[in-house]
């Protein structure tokens, strides 16, 4: 393996949207992909730890509930992006449209490990600023990394239709945001507040209803 | 919209809280199982990459320069 150093340059470098790894073969693209989706998980168990924080058990569950959730919503949505890229491009790479949901990803979760301390300190100093700082931190981060992606599929060789371009990333990230909802119901609880992704579907559904009813 | 949101209400409140948590536990362990050999997996495919870069890399170097002494003018 690479030395240490030059494993975290390169991870910085994976989330400069100018940089361009074009040039590298395919395993190192591959590489680099896991290394990424690895240093990922470890931000998100951080970012989960700090949100379940006022509570012990939640804190330590969280180090792999998190992770999971946002490992496992890539799972579920990177081959449906595979095939379309494969299938909509004559010279496309699947390592380049991996190597940029890795980044997106990194991007993404680098957001909730650099906000963690005041996660942390909102949730034991704040009775609403808590669960709100928790939820919008993760939303946040979801936005970039999902903005992130779709600008760096939009520039990856292979594809050459621009709506093609643009249609692959944002199918994915329907697909992982539709995934992360129901995965969020599995690991529920999350935070030591309810909030409204702890039904999933069926909570919106259950709402959007109540809406339609009051009306 | 409205009538789709009703029959969606209507499905989720009728739904048998029993059968429910069964499937959610079930679905549960199977995520946490394909987790942890998805981590397993990444973890030894790193390693495997990194081994495959770097001999992919010492290839290109050898080809390099291979055509530098080839492109070399003979004295």
């Amino acid at each position: 393996m690479d030395k240490p150093q030059s494993t975290l340059v390169s991870l910085f470098e994976l989330i400069r949207t100018r940089k361009s790894f074009d040039h590298l073969g395919r395993a190192k693209k591959l590489q680099l992909a896991t290394l990424a989706t690895l240093a990922a998980l470890v931000f998100t168990a951080a970012w989960g730890a700090a949100a379940g924080s006022c509570v012990a058990t939640l804190a330590l569950g969280n180090l792999v509930k998190v992770p999971l959730i946002v490992l496992m919503s890539v799972v579920a949505s990177a081959p449906l992006g595979v095939v379309a890229w494969k299938l909509l491009g004559e010279k496309s790479s699947a390592a380049d449209l991996l190597l940029s949901q890795a980044r997106s990803l990194l991007t993404g979760s680098l957001v909730l490990g650099t906000l963690v301390p005041i996660v942390a300190l909102y949730y034991h100093s704040s009775v609403f600023a808590g669960p709100l700082l928790a939820v919008g931190t993760a939303g946040v981060s979801l936005i970039l990394g999902g903005a992130m992606f779709v600008r760096l599929v939009r520039r990856a060789p292979g594809v050459e239709n621009e709506v093609v371009r643009t249609a692959i990333p944002a199918a994915v990230l329907v697909v992982q945001a539709a995934a992360m909802l129901q995965l969020i119901v599995l690991m529920s609880p999350i935070l030591p507040d309810p909030t409204m992704f702890n039904e999933g579907i069926d909570g919106f559904a259950r709402e959007g209803a109540a809406q339609e009813k009051r009306r | 919209m409205r009538s789709v949101m009703l029959a969606a209400a209507l499905l989720a409140a009728d739904a048998d809280d029993a059968v429910l948590a069964e499937r959610v536990r079930a679905a549960q362990i199977g995520a946490a199982i394909a987790f942890v050999l998805t981590v397993g997996g990444l973890a030894l495919g790193a390693r495997h990459l990194a081994r495959r870069a770097k001999e992919n890399e010492a290839e290109e170097l050898l080809e390099e320069a291979y055509r530098e002494l080839d492109d070399k003018p003979r004295e």
